[in-house]
């Protein structure tokens, strides 16, 4: 399967999402977010909407979870961490791919 | 198993389902401390195709705290990784597994060591192998000499072993957990206008089952805050003990069959202390969440410590039979002090001691200091015996009838010598006491695994 950036990802075929609480689950990387904190296992991070350019691709399972769609919080599991992010475009766009039933 | 199936969700994950923690100074190897860990309760000898092992998406960790404040100092982590080397068949094994790299055996597990302490991750060793299960005189023709070899030497004469063992645990689970029956004294329970029990024996319910075990021995120094003690009074003279496993905290099944995505942190699932604390000291509601903390936060759940419902139970159950611990209301410090402190100096005797400080922690307390029992009494300290239990745990302490009397008020006189314990506590025992037991005198002690061509026996099931 083809890395997926933050562009494609919503044109990946077998990537779903459903409402608040949701966990979409990407074989590939996730662009756009930026690194966890060193030594932390949790960091909470603001990201702009916007992106700049390619990011570098996970070499593992990605998962996403929106946590509060309202808040556009969503978590992301990758390695041994997670991170959450705030990102009210992102998190809509992931609930209503997951509607999509 | 003091400790199996005894929070809801757990119940339904064998593979992280600790069942069984034991620490003790070693009695074959002077200056050694052996801990085992078990996991996978209720195993029952015979499987197959499909045979009970550890988990490949779960961190086992035993964990030691040294410094009186019941964090993780030191951790000993094990990962598990499975092969199968024969992937046409739908076999175990495809013929006699005589070597644990036989060609014959399909499913191989292996495991990884880590010590982790101040920061810093020691790998002690890599991709060991674990025994296979005991199958029967064709598969696993030698078992006892295959599964000695999978006893691994590790740097720092340390000696590891992760595999199938025979469950040393002894209770009457059948009978204790049909309100409270102790086969015993079944003649004085109250059976709530039920047809009236007659005392019989005890039957051990974890007879012939197996469980699966992570055994270590290392040096007492490996173990404390400075150098090994000889002083049981000295500061760093015990140490606190828990496993814990561990699962990533997201997992996304795959359509095709193949093994799950797992990502994220790992998220404590299951943790075990002291024998019997969340089984039957911490209510339904909190079980899960009691298994997802760590022990110094065990302030929280002193409560059911402090005022055990099994207690008030006890004269409803066996009414009449317990009229001195039905008429004491006071907090249950005596329980609190084993289970949550440890016992201080001077309690038990001047030299006796198993307190690590006043964090309240359910962790097992072993004081390194104070040497094996030449003749052990299973009933520990509250026997006499103080090498055993609730000075760690050795394979053959009777925990069940050590917790029930004390409970039941046995240790409340070590606190409180106005207190005249019941009579009946005397007969409080569910009528097991580890006869049968077949042991090792050497590490890993817990007996070869019972095999399934053995087990059930065609006389158990006779008509």
């Amino acid at each position: 399967m083809e890395p997926v950036s933050r562009r494609t990802f919503f044109k990946q075929a077998g990537v779903t999402a459903a409402a608040v609480g949701a966990v979409a689950a990407i074989p590939g990387g996730m662009a756009g977010l930026a690194a966890p904190a060193a030594g932390a296992s949790t960091a909470r991070l603001e990201v702009a909407t916007s992106l700049g350019g390619d990011e570098p691709e996970s070499t593992g399972a990605v998962v996403a979870q929106v946590r509060d769609a309202a808040a556009g919080k969503i978590t992301v599991f990758s390695g041994e961490h997670e991170v959450t992010i705030t990102d009210h475009q992102l998190a809509a766009r992931l609930v209503r791919a997951g509607l999509r039933h | 198993m003091s400790s199996h199936r005894e929070a809801p969700e757990i119940s339904k994950d064998p593979v992280a389902d600790s069942t069984d923690l034991y620490a003790f100074v070693s009695p074959e190897n002077p200056g050694m401390v052996t801990i085992i860990a078990n996991y996978v309760p209720l195993e029952g000898p015979a499987a197959g195709p499909n045979f009970y092992e550890f988990g490949e998406d779960v961190l086992y960790d035993i964990n030691v705290s040294n410094a009186g404040n019941a964090e993780a100092d030191i951790t000993y982590r094990f990962r598990f990784t499975s092969e199968v080397t024969v992937p046409g068949t739908f076999l175990y094994n495809v013929g006699p597994i005589e070597s644990l790299d036989s060609k014959y055996w399909n499913r191989k597990q292996f495991f990884s060591v880590e010590r982790v302490a101040g920061g810093k991750v020691e790998t002690l060793a890599r991709k060991l192998p674990c025994p296979p299960c005991n199958i029967g005189p064709l598969s696993t023709p030698d078992y006892p000499k295959l599964a000695g070899k999978a006893v691994h030497a590790l740097p720092g004469r340390r000696r590891v072993f992760a595999g199938q063992r025979a469950d040393a645990f002894y209770v009457d689970l059948g009978a204790i957990f049909d309100l409270g029956d102790l086969r015993p004294i079944a003649n004085l329970h109250n059976t709530f206008g039920l047809p009236a029990l007659k005392a019989t024996k005890g039957v051990n319910t974890t007879r012939f089952l197996n469980v699966h075990s992570i055994a270590i021995e290392v040096p007492i120094a490996d173990l404390t805050a400075g150098p090994a003690p000889s002083d049981p009074t000295a500061k760093n003279a015990v140490i606190g003990v828990w496993t814990t496993a561990s699962r990533q905290r997201a997992r996304v099944l795959r359509a095709n069959g193949e093994p799950s995505i797992t990502t994220g942190p790992w998220t404590q699932v299951s943790r075990l202390g002291n024998p019997l604390v969340n089984e039957v000291l911490v209510p339904m509601a909190k079980k899960d969440y009691w298994n997802s903390q760590p022990p110094s936060g065990d302030s929280r759940f002193a409560g059911g410590i402090a005022m055990p419902e099994l207690a008030g139970l006890l004269n409803v159950l066996y009414p009449g039979a317990f009229p001195n611990l039905a008429a004491y209301s006071k907090p249950r410090a005596d329980l609190e002090a084993i289970l949550l402190t440890g016992i201080p100096p001077g309690v038990v005797g001047p030299s006796f001691s198993t307190f690590t400080g006043t964090t309240q922690a359910d962790m097992l307390r072993l004081n390194v200091a104070i040497e094996p029992a030449a003749k052990p009494n299973a009933l520990g300290v509250v026997g006499g015996d103080v090498a055993g239990f609730p000075n760690g745990r050795r394979v053959t302490d009777d925990v069940v009838s050590i917790e029930l009397a004390a409970v039941a008020g046995a240790t409340i006189p070590l606190v409180d010598k106005s207190f005249t314990p019941d009579k009946a506590i005397a007969a409080v025992s569910d009528g097991l006491d580890g006869t049968g037991l077949e042991l090792l005198h050497d590490f890993p002690y817990l007996g070869v695994p019972y095999s399934g061509y053995d087990y059930p026996t065609a006389a158990s099931q006779a008509g």
